[in-house]
């Protein structure tokens, strides 16, 4: 995939300004825009070889008015009839446009399909409409039936645009410019519009943040512990700030539960803050729901990059949320990477501000996303072990790890798509994908891909990493190597290393080869391969100045996996 | 400030408003002279219709008596467009003392 994707835009109305918004948009993912002519969604859908998907978008988004695409919705909104046979035939064309949807996503990656609305002034039966046969019920039973059609297609997400229309108010509809130029929406329908597919579009590229540092004081609750003590804060109870900001950390939690994790980086005395955190009655945040703090008088900015590093995680995957300007201001200039957003001065609109950041979102949400703020407080536990025993050998021989190696399947792979997606740092070639795509791929002859899930004393950490391989004449290729963060250093990667060695063996392959893809975040995959054994090879590219990396190792050879480590193959 | 100095002020947010949409090389200046159509312009059609409207909402959040712009420019025949920023101004002018 290039740096910058190729979007298409099919719709039945004039969208050409979400294209000019998408394009104007620096962050990550850069896209290029090709609106197709609009009033042409049904050919643009059905014909793989439209001009408008030349060369192969990246994504496509089709936004369309209901009236546009569905022309049995257009006699209900005329009321020739609202019986309820007429609201059956409405549904039967939503099944047709949706298995052209889902039929089109088979050849675009990633596919955002808005919801559909109409104009607010539309009112049908006036204060009954939501009665059977109702615009506003028929419309309600179309987006309902449209969700459940495309659930199962992972290549598309569909988008809420009733959402953009309600933030934007009684203006969102613009009679003139569709009059003029049959543009239905007004201008900052399509601002909200391209903010959702944009952050859907960095979603699925693995742009998401996965971690939030807070500040405590007057952030996570109000007043500063250290001068009034944990029992006088403001939070919860009969008083409209204490409530603000239980429900500051009701967002928090709920944010937690989607996969992201918290940190604390605040200056205070640690333990007078952490009494706070376990003692006070409607503290809803405890201390097992950080994976990691730093609570002293230090540098902030310091202290964000360091939680980063114990994390294992790269600074753009961070989010730093502080009530200080200056603290922010500190953060912002010292650490340009990680993101930083104005926090409102009221703290009754904080809960707001923190509800409306768009930068978690994610194409999934899986078990081990929901579980991984619990993973991470047994991997503080882990480190804690760690300072009781004497070699780093030692702790791993004490953490009981049990490694299963297992062949695709269908269950998993939503959650490896996700791993390959989202993971930045051990990550050989990052091969971005999508599920339909991965399991063509795998489809392909001499090609396998292995999960390896772990587990040890202190838990179980589900998938966690990916490998796979491509046989090319007497060569087995490892197409993918990825490694959640959560678990580097564990000599898991010796077993997926492994893994594809006793497999070149057992295909009768004379070398395995890994050829390392930098990437401005992969630098710890390249370090690992040269701990690994492998000879290194390095070439300079005839395209330029940069140089190829590959790493080799003669297939007679048994790779030895670590004998502190439990492995268990699954079957095919 | 006078009437178009208010005016143009209302533009100038409206070309701010339009420029989010257009690629970088195509973006307008905050000038009087800056030209709207003709072979010189870089708007196409639409930009010309989404800097109308933006104008039409800049204007009458800023400015009174409110103008109906985009129906008045309807009326007009091709030639009798505002061609830069500084006609658009003088329209809109027209419009709020008739």
């Amino acid at each position: 995939m290039t740096d910058a994707w190729r979007v298409v835009l099919i719709s039945d109305f004039n969208v050409a300004s979400l294209g000019g918004l998408l394009e104007n948009d620096d962050a990550p993912p850069r896209v290029e825009v090709t609106v197709a002519p609009f009033g042409d969604v049904g050919a643009t859908l059905l014909d793989p070889a439209h001009p408008a998907l030349a060369g192969g978008p990246d994504a496509a988004v089709v936004w369309t008015r209901p009236e546009g695409v569905i022309p049995s919705f257009g006699d209900v909104l005329a009321g020739r009839d609202t019986a309820l046979a007429r609201v059956e035939r409405v549904l039967d064309d939503v099944d047709a446009f949706a298995a052209r949807l889902v039929a089109f996503a088979a050849r675009v990656p990633r596919v955002l399909v808005p919801t559909w609305v109409v104009p607010t002034h539309v009112r049908g039966l006036g204060t009954i409409d939501l009665r059977p046969g109702g615009v506003a019920r028929t419309l309600l039973a179309m987006n309902h039936r449209l969700l459940q059609r495309l659930d199962d297609t992972a290549a598309i997400v569909t988008l809420d645009a009733q959402r953009w229309v309600a933030t934007v108010g009684a203006a969102a509809h613009d009679a003139r410019a569709w009059y003029m130029g049959k543009i239905p929406f007004a201008a900052d329908v399509f601002r909200e519009a391209a903010r959702d597919c944009k952050a859907a579009l960095a979603a699925g590229a693995g742009h998401s943040r996965k971690l939030i540092v807070v500040d405590l004081d007057d952030t996570l609750w109000g007043g500063l512990v250290g001068e009034v003590g944990w029992e006088a804060l403001a939070l919860g109870g009969h008083d409209p700030i204490g409530e603000a900001f239980a429900d500051v950390q009701r967002t928090l939690q709920a944010l937690r539960r989607r996969g992201i994790l918290l940190a604390i980086a605040s200056k205070n005395e640690e333990a007078v803050a952490l009494e706070a955190l376990q003692r006070h009655p409607e503290m809803i945040l405890r201390p097992d729901d950080f994976a990691a703090w730093r609570i002293d008088w230090g540098d902030k900015a310091a202290n964000v990059a360091a939680i980063a590093r114990e994390l294992n995680l790269g600074l753009d995957a961070v989010v730093f949320i502080d009530d200080s300007p200056a603290e922010r201001a500190r953060v912002r200039e010292a650490l340009p990477q990680v993101l930083v957003p104005e926090w409102p001065e009221q703290k009754l609109l904080r809960v707001a501000a923190l509800q409306s950041l768009r930068c978690f979102d994610s194409v999934a949400v899986s078990a081990e996303d929901r579980a991984r703020g619990d993973l991470y407080a047994a991997e503080h536990r882990r480190t804690e072990a760690r300072t009781a025993v004497t070699s780093v050998e030692d702790w791993q021989r004490s953490l009981g790890l049990h490694v299963t190696v297992t062949p695709l399947r269908r269950p998993d792979l939503k959650r490896i798509v996700q791993l390959l997606n989202k993971t930045n740092q051990m990550n050989l070639r990052t091969r971005r994908t999508t599920e339909t795509e991965l399991a063509a791929w795998a489809d392909g002859g001499g090609r396998r891909l292995w999960a390896l899930r772990a587990r040890d004393r202190f838990g179980d950490a589900g998938l966690v990493g990916v490998v796979s391989a491509e046989r090319i004449d007497a060569e087995m290729r490892i197409a993918d190597f990825v490694l959640s963060c959560r678990v580097f250093g564990r000599e898991i990667e010796r077993v997926m290393v492994h893994t594809v060695v006793e497999h070149a063996r057992a295909e009768g392959t004379a070398t395995v080869v890994a050829e390392y893809l930098p990437t401005p975040r992969n630098l710890p995959t390249l370090e690992f391969w040269r701990r690994s054994g492998f000879d290194e090879e390095s070439t300079a590219s005839p395209a330029g100045p940069a140089t190829r990396v590959a790493f080799r190792w003669a297939a007679a050879r048994p790779y030895p996996a670590p004998e502190f480590i439990a492995i268990e193959h699954a079957a095919d | 400030m006078g009437d178009r100095g208010r005016v143009l002020e209302a533009l100038y947010a409206a070309v701010d408003d339009v420029n989010l949409l257009l690629p970088p090389r195509d973006r307008l200046a905050k000038a009087e002279a800056t030209v709207l159509l003709g072979d010189a312009a870089h708007l196409d059609s639409l930009g010309f219709l989404n800097l109308v409207l933006a104008a039409e909402t800049q204007v009458n959040a800023r400015c009174a008596p409110p103008v109906n712009l985009a129906e008045r420019l309807l009326e007009l025949d091709e030639a009798s467009l505002p061609a830069t920023l500084g006609a658009l101004a003088t329209l809109i002018v027209e419009l709020q003392g008739s």
